[in-house]
């Protein structure tokens, strides 16, 4: 019905454990979540002038991403609590 | 589009950064090659699963921003934070998702995060607001549109037969989903796609159609999971409409309006109706 | 009275002790130096292990080892009294201090301590062995860093076994937990002497033993490295905005108090260097991988160190805003995708530890203080060093308040770990790791009293007060430290029948012990399954043991009785005095047993056929 809960997600979401897709999915999202935060801290050291807007583009993808990360423990927790 | 161009005048669209010239090409490759890995990774996503797309999608993230910090007098660099957050879209659409919560909920789950990322998005690029078509102007087009989201969600349901996202929804259940629908659902994508990607192409190319073409398609790409066909050409359709009234006078809230009563429909009226 | 500044005409080159001659302080340090280890060499070879009581070391111990830290804590005063300060003299004696201090049991113990540190030997041996991780065999492999890095270090070294890194884990680990302290020190600016004497009293305050060979040790130390870094490298000179003062005494009401709070709460830290870019960001990507490992070797030291970079982050005292994030996804993503074995066992568990503070102070405090009397004593004198300890460092953070000092810095990063208590009871040892990740800021503040004032030599009066504070702190560190000596310590013969019981058991065998307070698990620790019979031995319940034994999944039972392991039970679970004697005569005199082995300190035991006929 819509881009963000598409016929392709659902069948990804109900037909793979949450096992699977915390571990394809949100391991990348971890990855990158790191790998924006490593880029946000490098970008005080060389940003300069531009470093306000440096750290701002890297919150665009942070700040989202943070939040899944946050949705993606707890469900995993969950999933060990049964 | 002529013929609504003669009913309705052309808004005025401020055009910024440098015009034509031997940077544009430049710029038109870089859109070019991020569209390409994007409908990679929606064919992925459609072919095989959703999880390779997301994960491809993943990786665009950082290398988008990276390239707006390196590319600073690129013309086309407003673009990037802007192509990112659609990048954004399928990486959340599972990750954030929590598989056991109803399905109503992942609409929510992954709506805010993007509502939160275009809100960053706008301050990035210092995005007027007026660009965004924030401003009602003209009301009767606005409750046009709105009106024209009924019949577009019965032709929407017949293409796609969706699920209803809540099976027996009491009365709360049913108002928590329409909200749920039209704000996280409706208004965000229309706010990314027609609000922000729409008005960022037209001003780093100068060309309103190929705004208007290029957020139409870019749309029409992330449908392609929906599988249908024929309902991802009436999602670009839909767009090019969209996309041009919102040009013409429109707002963001008549098209939001226009998209939330069709999913609205799609979702629950016309499932009760025709089963 | 400042120290005499008589000179000497010496054959040797002077310039080898950092001063440009000798002077006579310097020389009678040095004499003292040599006295109190003359004192302390001749003072081991008269301590017999076997006879402590449950007071631990000192109840065996010379008053000449404790004459010699006396010594020598007189020897660096008067060092701290000179005008100039000899820092490789008084590096000597702090190094000479840490031996005294933490070789003791090297020296005069058969075998390495600690029954974990040979559980950990075993985990090294695992790893050197198979080349893998065990997970679902012990809850510590979920974090293997610290035992793959020593499985690597023995076979490069070509060491036998990581018992030969044991033994002496204290003291290089005390050695090492130095360098970065002083650094931080000299990264904030800390006066010289204030340094020194921090340095000394953290010696003598570390009663907490988390320093045998343990992944927490390797990680405390990379703990303070991360903080010394930070505080070198990225510290906020000026973490207060003039534009955000000026805006707050402006305000109408109240705004000469908030002013002056937020004053206090964006206070300078004086000093700091700086580093060129691209060396700022190696230092940066090398504080990740850093982090990296102390997230996949430890569970509580990442979110130590989170809890402290928050706390700098909070009050503007370090650049680095995004690393404390970093850091916490890192830390919760290993948590959360690298130990699922251990949390699908534990997590109901831990999520119901927190925010149950009562629980946590109750498990961490009141239940310790349990087991035979002595061992009460030196629980109690533990909570009451520590709380007198803090007390002491926040009436140094007054007085150094008072003279115009803002500590704000060394203040967070005490009362950072605090937090956690909130989360977890870690088995009842959170409030210990509390005490440790707060003291080398704790002890400066103490320090405080005394030295780092204004002017900066204390009065004589004053030192010798200091003096008989610090003599007093010595004796009850050995108690305090070594107060669980008598199940610490370990014998040859007890390790030879762990040794003799591995030969004897067939692989999948159950060992059978009255606690885990022994050598064992060091070799082969997957091939055998492993249960403590605590509460079986407390009711001398003999048929309850052969029972256990008696399981068919096993193809063999063995049971080892140690002398640790009575010690064990006479110290922790209050065993009358004599009660274990009975037992083990009442095993060894049971149907149900057979002895198969034994030696002066341990026996073991199996099944004997009626008993297994009767299964």
């Amino acid at each position: 019905m819509t881009s963000t809960v598409t016929a392709s997600t659902i069948s990804a979401l109900t037909s793979n454990t949450y096992e699977t897709l915390s571990t394809t999915v949100g391991l990348a999202v971890v990855i990158v979540l790191c790998v924006l935060l490593l880029q946000r801290e490098l970008a005080r050291v060389f940003g300069g002038e531009r470093l306000i807007t440096l750290i701002r583009a890297f919150d665009v993808a942070l700040l989202p991403l943070l939040m899944a990360f946050l949705v993606i423990v707890t469900a995993r927790l969950a999933e060990l609590l049964g | 589009m002529r013929s609504v161009g003669r009913l309705l005048p052309r808004r005025t669209v401020a055009v910024r950064g440098p015009g034509m010239g031997i940077r544009r090409l430049e710029g038109i490759r870089v859109l070019g090659a991020f569209t390409a890995v994007l409908l990679i990774s929606e064919l992925l996503s459609a072919l095989t699963t959703a999880i390779s797309g997301a994960m491809l999608d993943a990786v665009l993230i950082p290398a988008a921003l990276a390239q707006f910090t390196r590319a600073e007098a690129a013309p086309y660099r407003r673009l990037l934070p802007v192509l990112a957050l659609v990048a954004l879209i399928r990486t959340l659409s599972i990750a954030a998702v929590v598989p056991r919560l109803p399905q109503i909920t992942w609409y929510a789950l992954v709506g805010i995060p993007l509502l939160l990322g275009a809100a960053l998005t706008i301050r990035l690029i210092d995005e007027p607001l007026e660009q965004l078509h924030l401003r009602i102007d003209q009301p009767a087009l606005d409750a046009s549109l709105a009106g024209l989201g009924v019949p577009l969600g019965l032709v929407g349901f017949f293409l796609l037969r969706p699920q209803p996202p809540i099976s027996h929804p009491g009365l709360l259940g049913l108002i928590a989903e329409e909200v749920i629908l039209l704000v996280t659902a409706a208004f965000v994508e229309e706010l990314i796609f027609r609000g922000l990607l729409q008005a960022v192409v037209i001003e780093t190319y100068g060309r309103q159609r190929l705004g208007v073409a290029y957020s139409a398609g870019v749309s029409a790409i992330l449908y392609l999971g929906s599988g249908s066909i024929p309902y991802t050409i009436g999602v670009a359709g839909l767009g090019l409409l969209l996309g041009a009234l919102l040009l013409r006078g429109a707002s963001l809230w008549g098209v939001t309006a226009c998209h939330g009563i069709a999913l609205v429909g799609m979702a629950t009226l016309w499932p009760a109706l025709f089963g | 009275m400042t120290a005499r500044t008589a000179r000497l005409r010496l054959p040797i080159d002077a310039r080898f002790f950092g001063a440009t001659e000798l002077r006579l302080p310097d020389i009678a340090a040095g004499l003292l130096l040599l006295t109190s280890a003359a004192l302390w060499l001749t003072a081991l070879p008269s301590i017999d292990v076997r006879r402590m009581s449950d007071l631990g070391l000192i109840s065996v111990l010379p008053p000449q080892v404790i004459a010699s830290v006396i010594l020598l804590t007189a020897s660096v005063l008067m060092l701290l009294r000179r005008e100039q300060l000899n820092a490789p003299l008084l590096g000597i004696h702090l190094v000479a201090l840490v031996v005294f201090l933490y070789a003791i049991p090297v020296v005069v113990e058969e075998v390495p301590r600690s029954a974990v540190a040979w559980v950990h030997s075993g985990f090294v041996e695992y790893i050197a062995r198979t080349g893998q991780v065990a997970p679902d065999l012990e809850a510590r492999f979920n974090w293997p860093g610290f035992f793959i890095l020593a499985a690597a270090v023995t076979q490069l070294a070509g060491l036998s076994s990581a018992m030969d890194l044991a033994g002496w884990a204290p003291v290089y680990f005390n050695l090492l937990f130095l360098l970065p302290v002083a650094q931080i020190n000299r990264a904030l600016g800390i006066d010289s002497r204030l340094m020194w004497i921090g340095l000394w009293i953290f010696e003598l305050s570390n009663w907490i033993g988390q320093d045998y060979f343990s992944p927490q040790a390797l990680n405390y130390f990379l703990y303070l490295t991360i903080l010394a870094v930070v505080l070198t490298w990225f510290r906020v000179g000026r973490p207060g905005s003039e534009r955000v003062a000026a805006l707050l005494a402006g305000a109408k009401r109240g705004g000469r108090l908030v002013a002056r709070l937020y004053a206090l709460a964006t206070s300078d830290d004086p000093g700091g260097s700086g580093l060129s870019r691209r060396q700022q960001a190696a230092v940066i990507v090398g504080l990740v991988i850093v982090f990296a490992f102390v997230t996949f070797s430890h569970q509580l030291t990442p979110f130590f160190t989170v809890s402290a970079l928050v706390s700098l982050v909070l009050f503007n005292r370090t650049v680095l805003r995004s690393v404390p994030v970093l850091f916490g996804v890192m830390a919760i993503a290993w948590v959360s995708y690298g130990t699922v074995p251990f949390l699908q066992g534990h997590v109901v568990a831990l999520l119901k530890e927190v925010g149950q503070l009562t629980a946590t102070l109750s498990e961490n405090v009141t239940n310790r203080i349990a087991g035979s009397a002595d061992h009460h004593f030196v629980v109690s004198l533990r909570l009451a060093f520590t709380l007198a300890l803090w007390a002491l460092a926040i009436l140094g953070a007054v007085i150094r308040f008072l003279d115009g000092r803002r500590d704000l810095t060394v203040l967070l990063l005490a009362a950072s770990p605090i937090p956690l208590v909130a989360f977890q009871a870690y088995g009842g040892e959170l409030v210990l790791r509390l005490y440790l990740f707060s003291l080398p800021f704790v002890v400066l503040l103490v320090a405080g009293i005394v030295f780092g004032r204004p002017t900066s030599i204390p009065r004589l009066a004053t030192s010798v007060v200091f003096f008989g504070a610090i003599s007093l702190m010595t004796v009850v560190f050995f108690v305090t430290r070594y107060g669980n000596e008598r199940i610490d310590v370990m014998t040859s013969a007890e390790v030879e029948a762990v040794r003799t019981l591995d030969r004897m058991a067939p692989p999948g065998s159950l060992l059978v012990a009255a606690s885990n307070d022994l050598p064992w698990k060091f070799e082969r620790v997957e091939q055998y399954s492993y249960i403590p019979v605590t509460d079986e031995v407390l009711v001398g319940d003999v048929g309850a043991i052969a029972d256990i034994m008696l399981n068919p999944k096993y193809p063999q039972s063995f049971l080892i009785l140690t002398r640790s392991q009575g010690a064990y039970a006479e110290v922790f679970t209050g065993l009358p005095p004599g009660d274990w004697d009975r037992f083990v005569a009442d095993v060894t005199s049971s149907p149900k047993f057979v002895r198969v082995y034994q030696n002066p300190d341990a026996e073991i035991l199996v099944l004997s056929p009626a008993a297994r006929a009767g299964s």
